[in-house]
């Protein structure tokens, strides 16, 4: 007489050798990566940023990696479409200055020339209306 | 009552030092009833030495998140579960693990020593086994490899406690019928 768990576990005795195979290589594989590996030898090799990188890239980046290509490519074209957006305010705004720059020109222009003319009138003494003599009219 | 498990001093402990000796202690003990698990629920050699090998990876990168060191058989097992959960998904199973059973009242607590078969029933246990619809065969399964509680299972299985009981209620008299149908008609 057996138990069900004794048949069951005899009933698949034969798979035993590939299960052993398999064993080693899952132990072989996983606790030689570099970060099993530095639990064990006393985390001396690699500096502690790095090692903190390795750490949030096994832990946190890899895991989810679908997710954070899709987060990334998201964040790509939103900051192509902001800097498609901002391109003409900033067009517009240095339009904007050179005008600006050439109306601030002209206006100097304008107070230099002003300045100008103030002293050499004010130095002037002020001239009598003179009349105009009429024209004389030319007999012929 | 103590599962299978729980009977034993396993090195958790050193596994979560990342000890190679203590995981190869820990993969040896489990390799086998994890394969029956998975094998009599994917009835596929390969895919379940494919969910087997994935159980290993995981359970080796994921150890920090077991808690109760006590626990390690029924978080392995979890984990083996879920990966046939996943396979089942791919293979659009899914309605057959939605399937709900009323909550009733286990009539007995019977663990798996108190099945006794003789030899010769071997085969034909093994049949009606796999007659069982999935859910059912399940917890059945994992109370017959490693005598898992009640609680062990629904922890495994992702279920209630509740739907445990009945669902290894209904498992075990389904198995009884059909085992009393066979005896009376037998082929």
């Amino acid at each position: 007489m057996k138990t069900p768990r004794e048949i069951l576990l005899k009933r698949h005795q034969s798979a035993n050798a590939k299960l052993d195979r398999l064993r080693t290589e899952v132990l072989s594989t996983t606790l030689s990566h570099p970060i099993r590996a530095l639990r064990r030898d006393g985390q001396e090799d690699i500096p502690l940023a790095v090692r903190a990188l390795l750490v949030v890239w096994r832990e946190l980046i890899w895991p989810c990696r679908r997710a954070w290509a899709g987060m990334a490519a998201l964040w790509l074209v939103m900051w192509g479409i902001n800097r498609g957006l901002s391109d003409t305010p900033k067009a517009t705004r240095s339009a904007h200055t050179a005008s600006a720059s050439a109306l601030f020109q002209a206006l100097e222009e304008q107070r230099r020339l002003l300045a100008e003319l103030i002293p050499a009138v004010s130095s002037q003494p002020a001239e009598p209306p003179r009349r105009n003599p009429k024209p004389q009219r030319s007999t012929l | 009552m103590l599962g299978v498990a729980e009977t034993e001093q396993l090195p958790v402990p050193q596994a979560k030092a990342g000890d190679a000796t203590a995981w190869d202690t820990l993969f040896r003990r489990y390799q086998l009833p994890l394969y029956v698990y998975v094998f009599e629920l994917v009835h596929d050699e390969q895919a379940s030495l494919d969910i087997v090998q994935e159980t290993f990876i995981s359970a080796v990168r994921n150890i920090g998140g077991l808690r109760d060191n006590e626990k390690f058989g029924s978080w392995l097992f979890g984990i083996a579960h879920q990966k046939c959960v996943q396979r089942w998904r791919k293979q659009s199973h899914e309605e057959t693990l939605r399937e709900e059973l009323a909550d009733m009242p286990i009539e007995s607590e019977i663990g798996p020593d108190d099945w006794l078969i003789r030899e010769e029933q071997e085969t034909e246990l093994m049949k009606l086994l796999n007659q069982l619809p999935l859910p059912q065969r399940s917890v059945l399964l994992l109370r017959f490899v490693e005598d898992f509680s009640l609680e062990e299972i629904a922890a495994i299985t992702g279920a209630q406690v509740g739907t445990v009981k009945s669902r290894l209620h209904y498992a075990k008299r389904a198995l009884r019928k059909l085992w009393e149908e066979k005896n009376e008609n037998p082929a």
